[in-house]
């Protein structure tokens, strides 16, 4: 895939564009700040771009909202936001209407290749990834305990996969079962929780990170 | 008692003449005062009625000496909305004390004496005049009248000033702000003091954290990338390797994934040591959010139950966090405690913070921990409590104040 990268410290950018080529991705641009970021993903059209919340100049959430115009001026393009930390403010503001082609993750993930290529290809295919962290802080803080603790603990395991953005292919091969078991718990979990059974992976995060938020 | 005087002494002489007429004509009503003010005090309901005379006599006479340019003296009850309440009423007594002494001096002292500066004055002019207009009577010669006058004349301003002065040492004593008042702003002074070294190691630790993540947590992040971009090339086919391109020993891979093991396990402990050092998300999301992070992160199951109607002010926020958290870990390492509850609650203007835990007890408020979390509540004018009997519960309260 087509992939433009947009990180202020040289070091991470080099080393970010340096494992998707070794994967055999093309890295088309690299960008230190926001404005670069737009320039360059108006000029090539990449299938996913990969940001950086905080940039120059101001260093806050310039990424983030670089972010947000390309969902706006391009809609079908993947986006995998990198932050420092957990702020659920930014992922709940990425996660809009449609959550297809958008990913929240914490910076550490990158160092966990696997999780990161993982992340970027679901992200590039029209998937969602939020990091594992956000979603157990969303986990932590909803205040609706007493539903979620009707679910079984396999049950709970699979809602947070869910909310991580994860089909329920990939679902099944990270815990081990077939598929038609996810689906069955899949469907359990919405019962239990009184949800609308959305389908495909996108309207589903979306559905469980609002549910676990209200 | 300089100012204009010292500039221009023939000016100045006349003002200071003039107060001494005014002096004179002050001690008459405080007199009066003086009779009528054991009548009004004894009538209770009068209290109200002879404090306010008090106070405006004292009005009165700090601006008759500022206006003459003899003392600038502060009311002291200028700045009683500052005090803090529980101090007002001391500062309001002493003043309402000082300023009937005042009145008590100013008629017995200040009146006799601002006559005889009238008398000196007067006699000089006439005795001096008197020998002007014509032989005397047989009573003093009128060399001896020249003389008397002109030493009266010389005596009265000297009097004069000698008056100014004395009113001005007397009103600065008992006009002024006295020892409450003094006290009272030293306290206030090292109160907001104390708090805002509190809030200076408060941003201190966010600093300290934003560099953490700028800096260190970047750097990491790029090593591990680094070390795995070269497992995942050791991993290929050493057929792959470029030409001439050092033969890598079949010991190179499980090295490189310790290395990259380990620096993820590095990032790991970074991620909490700056959370510990200070949590960002209390700034944003405040203290709610915060502490259902810290439950997250806790090994002891924690109960939250947030009822504060309002945010904590930005100075008391980390001092509630760090409260709660210090409590946490007090319980979870040395109460043996499996289950924490924490209660926010406001009561009246006070934030009430409950951790009770269900451990063995015996937690000894002196210890490192609890004594520093005491200091840190005492700092912001909080309290706390901790009942730990041996055998548990412990449970430790801190209120704080809302208003900062």
């Amino acid at each position: 895939m087509r992939v433009v990268i947009a990180e202020d410290s040289v070091l991470l950018r080099e080393g970010v564009a340096r494992l998707l080529e070794d994967e055999g991705h093309h890295v088309v641009a690299k960008a230190g700040d926001g404005e670069e970021l737009l320039a360059e993903v108006a000029r090539h059209t990449p299938d996913v771009a990969v940001v950086d919340v905080r940039m120059p100049p101001t260093h806050t959430d310039e990424g983030l909202r670089a972010a947000l115009t390309i969902r706006e001026r391009w809609p079908g393009m993947g986006v995998l936001v990198l932050s420092q930390y957990v702020e659920e403010r930014y992922a709940t503001e990425l996660l809009t209407a449609d959550a297809g082609g958008i990913g929240y993750l914490l910076k550490d993930r990158v160092a966990r290749v696997e999780e990161f290529m993982d992340a970027l290809t679901r992200v590039a295919e029209g998937g969602s990834a939020l990091d594992p962290v956000v979603v157990r802080q969303l986990f932590a803080r909803s205040r609706r305990s007493d539903p979620l603790s009707r679910l079984t603990e396999r049950e709970s395991t699979i809602l947070g996969l869910m909310a991580e953005g994860h089909t329920n292919e990939s679902i099944a091969r990270q815990i081990y079962v077939s598929n038609s078991a996810v689906e069955k718990h899949v469907a359990s979990i919405f019962r239990k929780l009184e949800l609308d059974a959305a389908e495909g992976a996108s309207r589903r995060i979306l559905a469980v990170v609002r549910y676990l938020k209200s | 008692m300089s100012g204009p005087g010292a500039r221009r002494p023939v000016t100045g002489t006349l003002i200071r003449t003039v107060h001494a007429l005014l002096d004179a004509l002050v001690g008459i009503p405080a007199l009066l005062a003086l009779v009528a003010l054991p009548v009004l005090r004894r009538a209770k309901r009068h209290r109200g009625r002879r404090e306010k005379l008090l106070l405006t006599a004292a009005r009165l006479e700090r601006r008759r000496l500022l206006a003459s340019g003899i003392a600038s003296v502060t009311d002291p009850l200028k700045d009683i909305a500052r005090i803090r309440p529980e101090a007002r009423q001391d500062v309001v007594a002493d003043a309402m004390d000082r300023t009937h002494t005042w009145l008590v001096t100013r008629a017995l002292v200040g009146a006799p004496l601002g006559l005889a500066v009238l008398v000196a004055w007067s006699a000089g002019i006439a005795l001096a005049a008197s020998s002007l207009l014509g032989p005397g009577h047989a009573v003093l010669t009128e060399a001896a009248r020249v003389i008397a006058g002109l030493v009266l004349l010389g005596l009265a301003p000297w009097l004069a000033g000698a008056l100014a002065s004395w009113d001005a040492r007397v009103a600065g004593r008992l006009l002024g702000p006295g020892e409450p008042t003094r006290l009272a702003a030293r306290v206030d002074a090292l109160i907001r003091s104390r708090a805002s070294v509190v809030e200076a190691v408060d941003a201190e630790r966010r600093r300290i954290e934003r560099d953490l993540h700028d800096g260190v947590q970047q750097q990491l992040v790029a090593l591990a990338l680094l070390l795995a971009t070269a497992k995942r090339a050791a991993a290929r086919s050493p057929a792959t390797l470029p030409e001439g391109a050092a033969p890598t020993g079949p010991d190179v891979l499980p090295t490189l994934d310790r290395a990259h093991e380990n620096a993820l396990q590095a990032l790991t402990e970074l991620r909490d040591v700056a959370w510990r050092v200070y949590p960002a998300i209390l700034d944003e999301r405040g203290l709610d959010a915060a502490l259902s992070a810290l439950a997250e992160r806790s090994a002891v199951p924690i109960r939250i139950d947030h009822r504060l109607p309002w945010r904590l002010p930005s100075g008391v926020e980390p001092v509630a966090y760090f409260a709660v958290s210090e409590a946490v870990t007090n319980a979870a390492k040395h109460a043996g405690a499996d289950l924490i509850q924490v209660t926010i609650e406001a009561v009246g203007d006070r934030a009430l913070i409950t951790v009770e835990d269900n451990g063995v007890g015996g937690a000894d408020p002196t210890g490192a921990g609890l004594s520093g979390l005491m200091r840190r509540v005492g700092a912001v004018e909080g309290k706390m409590t901790v009942t730990s009997p041996v055998g548990g519960p412990t449970v430790i309260t801190v209120e704080l104040p809302c208003v900062s």
